[in-house]
């Protein structure tokens, strides 16, 4: 049994195993050093994988052995292309994220204290039809926080995303989901120096790249 | 970016990466970051292989990240395996991420799917040969019976056992010749690196 449970190794990394056996496989997994190493040393070939795509078809489709005929009633999610570099620059990005905000404290009260405190802090109340939430900014420590606690909880997959607008007229930019998988308020390193204008609205996860019409609060920044 | 493949592709030492969520458990942050750097290649992977879509992965591994920050602490440091931890939660993770999308309404973009073999647009383009990705050679480079069963399952989303029946082949057989080609792959983009 072990032994056909080694096999499945190429297929789990491909994640072409239904849920009862990917979960066999894990167990299998739990213990097994041999299928960690392999599946571990496949990770570049599935983001290499995933990079390719779809291939394009062929310009002379019948010169292909295997035609371009749907296999049963099969779909494939559409990839974009991009270069395995840029998935692996993705990854590492992600890592950076992490590094970051550890570095500035993000995780802990302490960025929030941080920016609160910063000579040059600014408050903006953003308002709403529920009440207000207030916002602290700060040019010199470059980030934004807020806190959470006028923000009525939400049912999956709703969730609040702050937005800023930086001139009159600009598209709005994406800050963060304020979630609530975290107690402390929420803080984000940002470069606000030419920020004008602050929303939260409800999306559904995961966040879109411009909210949608559903703004709950907004607020404007008092030029000095 | 040649720091970053080989992250990907050297296994960490299972004794290491044991310490360093230990470390995490007792709120180590230069911990966490140690662990995202040496497995978020692996992670990535993990939730790809189930997402197969760039936003929403980059979001299932962010949360993944995130349980590992919170559950560190259920950990068994002792003896348990992060990649098999971590492979548990890539999975879990993007599973419920996918339902939460298509329960929002908002289905991943699926196209019909058109199986094309990549090896064969290589012979038709040989002269363009230089010009394909690293992943695309290797795969031309791959004995039929084992490229196939590779791109039924990963381009054409099927699990193996749908692939054996396409294919009319014992799932085993087939279940073999997906972790041999996988293997395979993995020796060629090292090699042409
Ligand atoms: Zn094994």
């Amino acid at each position: 049994m072990s032994d056909e449970l080694h096999e499945l190794v190429g297929a789990y990394a491909l994640g072409a195993i239904d849920g009862p056996e990917a979960e066999a496989f894990e167990a299998h997994l739990e213990t097994c050093a041999e299928c960690q190493e392999e599946l571990f040393g496949l990770s570049e070939v599935v983001l290499e994988l995933a990079d390719e795509g779809i291939p394009e078809a062929p310009a002379r489709t019948e010169a292909a052995v295997s035609p371009t005929t749907p296999v049963g009633d099969a779909t494939v999610h559409e990839l974009p292309r991009r270069s395995a570099s840029r998935w692996l620059a993705a990854a590492a990005a992600v890592a950076g994220l992490f590094f970051g905000l550890w570095a500035s404290g993000v995780f802990s009260e302490d960025r929030v204290e941080t920016i609160a405190s910063a000579a040059d802090v600014e408050t903006i109340t953003l308002e709403g039809e529920s009440g207000t939430v207030d916002v602290v900014l700060s040019n010199t420590e470059a980030g934004v926080a807020l806190d959470n606690a006028n923000l009525a909880a939400l049912e999956e997959p709703e969730l609040y995303v702050l937005w800023v607008i930086r001139h009159d007229g600009d598209a709005p930019e994406f800050v963060g989901n304020i979630t609530e998988w975290s107690d402390v308020d929420k803080a984000w390193d940002l470069s606000v120096n030419n920020v004008e204008i602050l929303a939260i609205s409800i999306e559904q996860a995961p966040s879109p790249t411009a909210p949608s019409d559903e703004i709950v609060f907004v607020g404007e920044r008092r030029r000095s | 970016m040649a720091g970053e493949r080989r992250q990907v592709s050297a296994a960490p030492d299972a004794d290491e990466l044991r310490r360093l969520v230990a470390r995490i458990a007792e709120q180590d942050q230069n911990a966490f970051d140690e662990l995202v750097r040496r497995t978020a290649g692996f992670v990535t992977a993990r939730c790809t292989a189930v997402i197969r879509n760039r936003d929403l992965t980059d979001d299932a591994v962010q949360r993944v990240f995130v349980k590992v920050w919170q559950q560190a602490e259920r950990f068994d440091a002792e003896r348990g395996s992060v990649i098999a931890w971590l492979s548990v939660i890539s999975r879990n993770t993007s599973v419920d991420l996918v339902r939460t999308e298509e329960r929002a309404g908002q289905r991943i973009q699926r196209a019909t799917l058109q199986m094309t073999s990549t090896s064969h647009v290589l012979d038709d383009h040989g002269d363009a040969l230089a010009d394909r990705s690293a992943v695309a050679a290797a795969l031309a480079e791959l004995p039929e019976d084992q490229r196939r069963p590779i791109e039924l399952a990963f381009f054409g989303d099927l699990s193996y056992t749908q692939v054996a029946e396409e294919l009319g082949q014992p799932e085993g057989t087939v279940k073999s010749r997906i972790r041999r080609g996988m293997a395979r792959l993995a020796e060629l983009l090292e090699e042409a690196r």
